[in-house]
This record gives structure tokens, C-alpha cells and sequence, in this order.
């Protein structure tokens, strides 16, 4: 199953008037309800703000839009029609709506925060507002494991442990595993099937992967993760050291051990000449 | 007995006695009819997949893909790598001592002194090459259809019989360009091994070195798209990469070969015509260096050196 | 002087001096200019664009920019294992025959084996000497690459890199080693000169286009584009659950690719130079040691041949007869 995105589109309005007295530029609430100061964003998600912005002067202005300071893993840029950008250019009394995403990690320790937006007119009239966010820690997977790395044999079965913890507030339902394996390796036996953790459980899953006879000697991460509707945990790659078989280094060598004795035997049966 | 006629029949003859030419043309087809079998267990076995896949989604109740497009004539399409490679070598083959051969054991002016002129030596030898290379591959076309009778079940219509009896006139063409190209080579060199190890080397080069250059430029706009993160996960053709192809007419043969048995699913139902139509440059490119090559061959058999 | 010296001395002039060697070696090392100086060239390019898309991802005001794409310096020789491959095989094929036939041919044979040199003596130094000039082959074509991959392309070139570019060359040599020892084994065994080189190029072609062929085609996922699978719409998942249904075919389709040395010199090639992922982080004897299986697919057919050529050359009575 795919890790689902869903992408909030929390209409975040700002009731801030910003009242310059020779020229202004407005950003100014929509006519639309549910406005808040403060919105939620999920970890591993985008969250999706909107802002409204007017250029109440009589000429056409450009506004450069920043961000200030973001904690580390987080991204934030503006949008205008599905384009990154960070200017827009209104004209007299044109009104325009921005989007402003910030992309959460997945794993990040930032409860409350609160980011400074900073819009700068070509003239050089400033303006500075803050967003607030609140992290929805309802849903929250952890999966870890011990394995460093592996190692293994072409044709040999390996058994993984996966260790999985509901870091959230709420029940979680449904979990299963999402096992992606290299090309032509099978995954059996997940146990369990389906898993349903309490806050704060633990649990732990087994699966047993077969690597195929025919695959080459070399160095394969088996990456995994562990899902459900509503939560995507973190991901975790376990190298796997894939070595042939020594038996065959032993036929070959026995073969041309054989093949060396038999014409040494030859030559002294016929003489070197 | 008509000259031409005698030299033709002496080619069939001695061709079938030498054993490693045996050899090439059993490899030929075995392939040939391994490739049948190959291609055609894979198709079964994508079947079978299919199905599987089938039962997986009506247990899971999820959606049931749509079967995959399966045309009858690209389970045959190995043959086109076959041709490419052991057919040009079986051509290359018999054409190496066609006349350095003649010259060694001393029966090329033994035949000079008899009532025959130049041109008809080079016309009989075609002709027999023509006969051995076209009764090859008629037996090898007759061996196919069975094979993809039995293997499939089904009996292709006249359409697909039709495409399929073009794909060996091109094949036939293409192998004897090799072998005229090779005959040539076997009158000016003296040494039989030397005149076969330069027709490998051209063989190695229009086959494998050309439209690997070619990949090369093709390989250089994609990672150019890559990197500057937009979206081309298929590498393109670029004017540079179509301009070296040309050079090959194996690529040119590959091409249509591809569309004549079904390989490209854009051209699977289109009409024998619109193909040659579309691929008209390919067909002249695979017949230029043919005629080319026969032409000195003929000018070449003329001259005092020849002996 | 010791005999084996004398032959090996006299087999490097000889190929010095023939048409064909030279010919077939003009063309090697043309190709390999002309590859390694595309393939720098690609990764000179694909360095400066991806560092010009990052400045203008900057210049956006994005603070995450798409990872770097692998410059891998090592793959600009990607195309000579193909060429290795292919001329580099029938180069030391003709070498092999050559050294053999042309003795017979010019009456040189008799008149070595009624001197004080052992057969077997004798055909080491033919293995030996020939050894040599392809080891020399490797050698140049190894610097020139070397040389273009650094001035060219100006990605960064670490020691562990140009450890493995050598090992990388050696394996090539290993190669053409396994087509020279083919090529004597045959001349010694056919007493048709001709007949010998056409066979050693039949063998070749199975070795290298044949059996890597078969192999390619009972590979279900090979047979249409982008992956049977992936059209199927399948995910990792449902696809395991089907192969696992077609364990015995894909061991025979292992099985015929296994005797191609072609597929483990590819095999052994496009891990040194970090074209197959996943070896990035190992040292170049670590990928040796992984890879072992390849290296010896390569030496085991070179020294059976070895062995079986002294024993048929031993035994003939009318080796010097054609």
C-alpha cells in the first residue's frame, strides 16, 4: 500500500490589517470561515496556507516574499498557479492569493513553532507577520532495527526483526509491512499480517526474505517501512551482502586440480619432448 | 549447361560439404527454433503470470490490469538478433574464399582459361550464395510458422504471413550484402584468414561499435533532462544519434524488422505498405552498400590483378 | 639465453610486424579514445548542469535541491567492455592462431622443434609473449583513460577510483588472456589453420552473443518495455508471489549465462567501475573478493585450456604439417 499524502488545505487567514498611512500593502482575511491564526501540520506532510494580498497603492508594485529562520528539516516556499516563486507583481488595487507550503519531516522533536513571513515591496516597504503551527501528534509510527547488515548466501532464506512503535497519541490500527525488496527477492512469512498498537507499544514484526539462486554476488538494501490509512513510519534500509557460494569455487578448483594431475601423469607417460 | 548455372550449382555443392559451414548453418537454425520456443514459453509464461495476477486481484477484490497485448509475430522477434549476428557471419562465411580460396589452390586460372567471362564467375557465385542463403532461410521460415502453429495454437492470417514473408526477403537481402561485401574482399586480398578477419571487423562495427556511438549521444540529452529535474525518463533520439544509425545497416534492419513482426506495438496492425513506406531511407540504406559493393565486385574481376 | 626467452621475444616482434594485429589495435585504441573522451565529456556536462540547476533552485528561494546525479567518473569506460568485448576478444584470437599457424605455414615450426627447446617450453613462451603485448595493450589504453577522465571531465578522482580503473583493465587482460589461449588451443588441435581461426570465431560468437542472448530472452521481464511486471501494474509484492512460481526456469536461464565469460567479465567490469549499484561503498579488492565467482569464470577456462593445449601439443606427431 502506498504511502498516502495528504495534503491539508487549511485555509489560514490572517486578521492582521496592516495600516501604513501614504501606501499600503494589505493582507487581508478571505471571505471565508474557519479562520484561524494557528494550524496543525502532520509529520511527513505538506501543509498548505494561503494568504491574500492586496496592493492598495495607485501603481503596480513587486513584492519579494521570504521566510525567516526554519527549524532544520523543514521546508517552506511560496506558490502562485503551481509555480515556486518568490516575488509577485500586482497591480493598482489588484488582489492575489499566495500559497505558502511548509513541508514537514518526518521525524522532528518541534511542537509548537511559530514562522516569521516577511514581504518586502519594491520600494522597500516591509511587512512582517507570523504563522503559528501546532504538530498533530494523533498519528506517529517508529520502526527500527538492530541489523546493521547482513550476510548471506545466493539461494539462502534470511529472517529480519523489525521493532515498530506507536509514537503517537492515538490507537493505530491495520499496520502492515511494506517490504521493498531487490528484483527477484521474495518476502514470506510476515508475522504478523496485521497489527493494531496502543500509544507508546511496542511490538515486533518477523519476515523471512528468500534471496534467488540465479542473483549475483553483491551488496542489496532491503528497505522498509510500516503503514496504515491513516500513518507512514520512517523508513529503514538493511544492507544485505550477498555472496555465491563457495561450493562452486571448490568444483572449479577441483576440476583444474584433476585436469593439472592428468597431464602431468600424460607427460610422464610420454615423455616431455 | 548455361555458365552461370554451373558456377551456382558448384557453390550449393561445395557449401553444404565444408563442415563448419555446416556447423554455422545448424547453429542458424537451431536458434532459430530455440528462439521460437523461447519466445513463445515466455509468452505463455506471461499468460500464466496474467493469470495468476487474475486471481490475485478477484481474492483481494482490487482491480483486474487489462491482459497484456500479446501479438502473435513478436513471439518469432528474437530472429531478428539471429539474423543480425549468425546470419551476417554465415554469409561473411561463405563468401571469404569465394575467390582468395580459388586463387590458393590454383583453380582460378584454371576456370579463366575456360570459355567463361569475368562477370559470369561473379554472377554464378551470387547466384549460388543467393540459393544457399535462400533455401536457409525458406526452411527456417516453414520451421517457424510449424513451431508457432504448435506452440501458440494459432494460424497466422495472410496479413501476418505476409509481413513475415517480407521480414525473410529483407533478411535475404541483408545477408547477402554481407556476402557480396565479402566477395568483394575475397578479390583484392590474397590471404582468405585476412579477407575474413576484415569482414569480421566491419561486422563488428556496423553491428555493435555504430549504434553504440549512437546510444552515446542519445544517453547525453537524457542526462542533461535529468539532472535539471525535469521529467524524461525515456531517452530520446537526438539529430546526432539518427545521423550515425544511418551508417548501420543493422540498426536499419533492426528497424523494420521490429515493425514488420509486431515488436512495436505503434505499427502491430498497420499495413505491409505503410511499413515500407515509413521505413523507405532503412531499405535504401541496407541496398546502397549492396549495390556498391557489387558493382566493384564486377569492375574489380575485370582487372589483370585478379589472378 | 633461456629458449622460453627467445620465443617470447620473437612472438612480440612478429605481431609488431602483422598487418592485422595492427589494424584490429589501431582500431581498439581509436574507439577507446573516442569513448573515454565522450564519456568524460558526459560527465563534464552533467557536472556543470546540475551545479547551474542548483544555483537557480537557490536563486528560487528553495532550501532542498534534488540529490546529485552519480557522476561516476569509472563509467566513461563503460563502452570499452563492450569493445574489449568485442575487438579486444578477436584481437587476441587472431594473435592466438597467428602465433601458431604462420609457424606452421612458413616452416619455422620444424626447424624450432629439432632445436633444444621442450613443446611445452615452447608454447609457454608463445602464451607468454603474446601475454605481454596484450598486458601492454591494457596498460596504454588504462592510461589513456585515465588521463582523458581526469582533464576532461573534471569530476573528482579519488586513489580508490584509479585503484579500481586498474583492476578494472586487468580483468580486461584476464579477457582477452581467456580468447588468446582459445585461439593457440585450436591452432594446436585443427591442423587447418583457417578451419582453426573459423572455429575459435564460432565459439566466440556463442560465448558472446549466444549464450548472453538466451539468457537475456528467458528473462520474462526483458520481453517488453519498461518490465512485464511494472505494465501489469504490480507492485514489488504481487510480482515475488509470481516468480516465485518460476524458480526452476530462472535457475536455467542462470545456469546457460554462467558459461559465457563475456557475462562475468560484464559482470566483474560494471562492478569495479560502480555501474551495477551497490558497490560504492567497498574498496576495489573488496569488490574483487564479492565478485570472486567472475574472476574465476574468467582464469579457470583460460588455464583448462592452458593444460589441454600441452597435452594435444605434446602428442602430435604432424604438427608442423597443414
Amino acid at each position: 500500500m502506498k504511502t498516502k499524502k495528504t495534503i491539508f488545505s487549511v485555509l489560514f487567514l490572517l486578521t492582521l490589517v496592516f495600516s501604513f498611512m501614504q501606501n499600503g500593502i494589505q493582507v487581508f482575511a478571505s471571505e471565508v470561515p474557519n479562520i484561524t491564526t494557528n494550524y496543525e501540520i502532520v509529520p511527513g506532510e505538506t501543509t498548505n496556507a494561503r494568504i491574500a494580498l492586496e496592493n492598495t497603492d495607485t501603481v503596480s508594485h513587486t513584492y519579494t516574499l521570504s521566510t525567516g529562520q526554519l527549524p532544520e528539516g523543514f521546508n517552506g516556499y511560496f506558490s502562485l498557479d503551481g509555480n515556486v516563486v518568490n516575488n509577485i507583481t500586482l497591480d493598482a488595487s489588484q488582489k492575489n492569493i499566495i500559497d505558502f507550503f511548509i513541508d514537514v519531516p518526518l521525524n522532528t522533536s518541534v511542537a509548537d513553532m511559530s514562522i516569521p513571513l516577511e514581504i518586502i515591496r519594491d520600494d522597500g516597504v516591509k511587512e512582517s507577520l507570523s504563522v503559528s503551527f501546532t504538530l498533530n501528534q494523533d498519528y506517529a509510527l517508529s520502526i527500527s532495527s538492530n541489523i546493521q547488515s547482513l550476510k548471506a548466501i545466493n539461494g539462502d532464506s534470511i529472517m529480519l526483526e523489525i521493532g515498530i512503535t506507536n509514537t503517537g497519541n492515538k490507537d493505530l490500527t491495520d499496520l502492515s509491512l511494506q517490504v521493498d525488496p531487490p528484483y527477484k527477492w521474495i518476502v514470506e512469512n510476515v508475522d504478523p499480517a496485521n497489527l493494531t498498537l496502543k500509544p507508546g507499544e511496542n511490538s515486533l514484526y518477523k519476515l523471512k526474505v528468500t534471496i534467488p539462486s540465479s542473483g549475483q554476488a553483491g551488496q542489496y538494501p532491503i528497505n522498509i517501512s510500516c503503514t496504515n490509512s491513516d500513518v507512514t513510519s520512517n523508513s529503514i534500509s538493511i544492507p544485505v551482502n550477498v555472496s555465491t557460494s563457495v561450493n562452486y569455487f571448490w568444483w572449479i578448483t577441483g576440476i583444474i586440480g584433476v585436469l593439472l594431475i592428468f597431464t602431468i601423469l600424460y607427460f610422464k607417460k610420454h615423455g616431455r619432448r | 549447361m548455361n555458365s552461370i548455372a554451373v558456377f551456382a550449382k558448384k557453390e550449393f555443392k561445395t557449401a553444404y560439404k565444408d563442415k563448419v559451414f555446416l556447423v554455422i548453418v545448424l547453429l542458424f537454425l537451431l536458434m532459430s527454433i530455440a528462439s521460437v520456443y523461447i519466445g513463445s514459453t515466455t509468452k505463455s509464461a506471461e499468460m500464466q503470470a496474467y493469470q495468476d495476477i487474475v486471481s490475485m486481484a478477484q481474492s483481494q477484490g482490487s482491480a483486474i490490469p487489462t491482459a497484456p497485448e500479446i501479438y502473435p509475430l513478436a513471439i518469432l522477434s528474437n530472429i531478428i538478433e539471429y539474423v543480425t549476428m549468425i546470419g551476417a557471419v554465415l554469409a561473411i562465411f561463405l563468401g571469404f574464399d569465394a575467390f582468395s580460396g580459388e586463387r590458393e589452390n590454383g583453380t582460378l586460372r584454371l576456370l579463366l582459361t575456360r570459355p567463361f567471362y569475368r562477370d559470369q564467375i561473379i554472377t554464378g557465385k551470387l547466384a549460388g550464395a543467393g540459393m544457399i542463403i535462400g533455401a536457409l532461410l525458406s526452411v527456417t521460415l516453414l520451421f517457424n510458422l510449424g513451431l508457432f502453429t504448435v506452440a501458440t495454437g494459432m494460424i497466422p492470417n495472410l496479413s501476418e504471413i505476409l509481413r513475415l514473408a517480407l521480414f525473410m526477403i529483407l533478411a535475404f537481402v541483408y545477408m547477402m550484402s554481407f556476402y557480396i561485401a565479402t566477395l568483394f574482399v575475397s578479390l583484392k586480398t590474397r590471404d582468405r584468414a585476412f579477407g575474413f578477419l576484415i569482414m569480421m571487423i566491419v561486422w563488428i562495427f556496423i553491428s555493435f561499435v555504430i549504434p553504440q556511438l549512437a546510444d552515446t549521444q542519445r544517453n547525453f540529452a537524457y542526462a542533461l533532462s535529468s539532472v535539471s529535474s525535469t521529467v524524461t525518463q525515456v531517452p530520446t533520439d537526438t539529430a546526432i544519434s539518427r545521423i550515425i544509425e544511418l551508417l548501420s545497416p543493422a540498426v536499419q534492419f533492426k528497424n523494420i524488422s521490429s515493425d514488420l513482426l509486431q515488436v512495436v506495438s505503434s505499427t502491430a496492425f498497420d499495413s505491409v505498405f505503410s511499413i515500407i513506406k515509413k521505413n523507405i531511407l532503412a531499405i535504401v540504406t541496407i541496398m546502397l552498400p549492396t549495390v556498391i559493393f557489387l558493382i566493384f565486385s564486377y569492375t574489380s574481376v575485370q582487372k589483370e590483378n585478379v589472378l | 639465453m633461456s629458449p622460453m626467452l627467445v620465443v617470447i621475444k620473437k612472438e612480440i616482434t612478429d605481431a609488431l610486424k602483422n598487418k592485422l594485429f595492427l589494424i584490429i589495435l589501431g582500431m581498439l585504441l581509436l574507439l577507446t579514445i573516442v569513448s573515454v573522451v565522450l564519456g568524460s565529456y558526459q560527465v563534464k556536462v552533467s557536472l556543470d548542469s546540475y551545479n547551474q540547476s542548483i544555483s537557480f533552485l537557490k536563486s528560487l528561494g528553495k532550501t532542498t535541491f534534488p540529490a546529485a546525479p552519480n557522476l561516476n567518473p569509472l563509467s566513461s569506460s563503460k563502452s570499452f567492455v563492450n569493445y574489449i568485448g568485442l575487438l579486444g576478444a578477436l584481437l587476441a584470437m587472431v594473435l592466438g592462431n597467428a602465433s601458431v599457424v604462420k609457424e606452421k605455414r612458413s616452416g619455422t615450426l620444424k626447424l624450432i622443434l629439432s632445436r633444444q627447446i621442450f613443446r611445452d617450453t615452447f608454447l609457454n613462451g608463445k602464451v607468454i609473449g603474446n601475454m605481454i603485448l596484450l598486458f601492454a595493450i591494457t596498460f596504454v589504453t588504462s592510461i589513456i583513460t585515465l588521463v582523458s577522465v581526469v582533464v576532461i571531465s573534471s569530476a573528482p578522482i579519488s586513489s580508490g577510483d584509479i585503484v579500481r580503473m586498474f583492476l578494472f583493465f586487468l580483468m580486461s587482460f584476464l579477457y582477452m588472456t581467456f580468447f588468446l589461449v582459445l585461439g593457440i588451443f585450436l591452432a594446436v588441435l585443427i591442423p587447418n589453420g583457417n578451419k582453426a581461426l573459423l572455429i575459435t570465431v564460432i565459439i566466440w560468437l556463442v560465448i558472446s552473443f549466444i549464450l548472453p542472448q538466451i539468457g537475456d530472452t528467458m528473462d520474462m521481464d526483458n520481453q517488453l518495455p519498461g518490465g512485464f511486471f511494472s505494465s501489469m501494474g504490480m507492485n514489488k509484492a504481487d510480482t515475488q508471489k509470481v516468480l516465485d512460481h518460476f524458480k526452476f526456469y530462472e535457475t536455467t536461464r542462470d545456469g546457460i549465462e554462467q558459461m559465457s565469460p563475456t557475462k562475468h567479465y560484464e559482470r566483474v567490469g560494471f562492478a569495479l567501475l560502480n555501474i551495477k549499484p551497490g558497490f560504492e561503498q567497498n574498496t576495489a579488492l573488496e569488490v574483487l573478493s564479492i565478485k570472486w565467482i567472475d574472476v574465476l569464470g574468467l582464469l579457470a577456462p583460460s588455464i583448462i585450456l592452458w593444460l589441454l593445449a600441452y597435452m594435444v601439443f605434446l602428442k602430435r606427431e604432424n604438427i608442423y604439417q597443414e
